[in-house]
């Protein structure tokens, strides 16, 4: 086990070039069934004169998953730059690493509050409007109240065992791929953010779901946060090495 | 780290998720007439925060001063468009019943839905307004409301 075992690495990378894949696309695999018949059971529980229409209620995509896309990104970042490491030698590779890392690590906190902030103005309207019964409550109802949560979980069971199997693969590439903390707390990381989705879903009832999906985003906005500033932190170092040798 | 404890971790995330995944399984639709209990509940009525319509964005031929609304005859109540998200209008029927109408606030930009509810004296209800503004129809012969709670 002294050398690195290559295919299980690259393996190991595509496995998580996958994961975010498959979080990037989610918005368009999740969602957009119709909930029509279940909108009119919701809403006739309010005792309503005059129905609303059910046409255009459709199952919302949610955030969550497309969102724990901003901790497995980092993830796929680290072990990207492992497997650049392989083919560039190691001056280049020390000083690329540095600057990439500093400008990617900036852009991440950036855009990691800008959805962070989206995804909580979104859980005030959601529980502004649920709060508002009978008119708020049945226009929450046609927007959010219908969460895939079924598909959300194939979903995210597929992604957790393909995070699984990233682990194993690396072990199994190299041991020596455990004695990197960083790496481990990571991928740690990753598979926490699995399972608080899933708690998180499985916490309230299916019409609440929505709210408790966005709350799984701000959570993940707010790790990859602190990721982005471990990352940033970290790289500090290495430009300030790579500035010295070429002043 | 150690393989052990690295694998021992693993097993464990693997557990909770399946727990997690199995509760998630069951039948629980909800109930939206329903408040909602637990800690969700009550984090959400504390995150519900202040958002009421002021009384002077609301003008109608039946608004009588202090917020009351004396309604013989179908009376239009104009809530002007205004504020930054979504804002409450709480009538509270205190005199005979009355069939309250609206629109559905629109935050997917899709069709107008409009919604009417009766209320018997004693009964209230929250109507919720976008940014755009709404008009809500009192329709009785003889009845009374009060903005607010």
């Amino acid at each position: 086990m002294d050398r690195l075992r290559t295919p299980l690495f690259v393996l190991a990378l595509i496995a998580c070039a996958l994961i975010v894949l498959v979080e990037l696309s989610s918005p368009f695999i999740l969602g957009g069934h119709g909930a029509g018949s279940a909108f009119l059971e919701q809403a006739s529980t309010f005792g309503l004169n005059k129905m609303p229409s059910s046409a255009g209620v459709e199952e919302p995509p949610g955030r969550g998953i497309p969102y724990m896309v901003l901790v497995d990104g980092i993830l796929l970042y680290v072990i990207g730059l492992m497997g650049i490491s392989l083919i560039v030698p190691d001056r280049v590779h020390g000083r690329l690493q540095g600057i990439v890392t500093v400008i990617g690590s900036i852009v991440l906190i950036i855009v990691a509050i800008v959805m962070a902030i989206i995804a909580l103005i979104e859980v005030f309207v959601m529980i502004t409007l649920f709060m508002s019964p009978p008119f708020g409550t049945i226009a929450y109802l046609a927007l959010w109240g219908f969460f895939p949560t079924g598909d959300a979980s194939i979903l995210n069971t597929l992604l957790m065992s393909l995070k699984i199997s990233v682990c194993v693969l690396l072990v199994f590439a190299h041991q020596r791929f455990l004695q990197n903390k960083g790496l481990v707390f990571l991928l740690l990381t990753s598979l926490v953010c699995g399972v608080i989705l899933s708690f998180l879903h499985a916490l309230v009832p299916t019409i609440l779901v929505s709210i408790t999906d966005n709350i799984a985003a701000i959570v993940f906005a707010i790790v990859a946060i602190i990721w982005a500033i471990v990352l940033l932190i970290g790289s500090i170092p290495s430009v300030i090495k790579a500035i010295r040798s070429v002043v | 780290m150690g393989k052990k404890v690295f694998i021992a971790l693993l097993i464990v995330i693997g557990v909770l998720f399946v727990v997690f995944v199995a509760i998630g399984t069951r039948e629980r639709d909800g109930n939206a007439s329903a408040e909602p209990g637990g800690v969700l509940g009550s984090l959400m009525k504390k995150a519900q925060g202040q958002s009421d319509v002021p009384l002077n964005d609301l003008s109608a031929d039946c608004l009588k001063p202090g917020g009351v609304l004396i309604v013989q005859f179908p009376c239009a109540v104009t809530v002007a468009g205004g504020g930054d998200g979504l804002r409450t209008v709480r009538l509270t029927a205190t005199q005979g019943t009355v069939e309250v109408s609206a629109p559905l606030p629109d935050q997917g930009g899709g069709s107008t839905r409009e919604v009417s509810k009766e209320l018997s004296s004693g009964d209230d209800i929250n109507v919720a307004v976008d940014k755009d503004g709404a008009v809500i129809s009192l329709i009785c012969s003889g009845c009374q409301l009060r903005v607010g709670g």
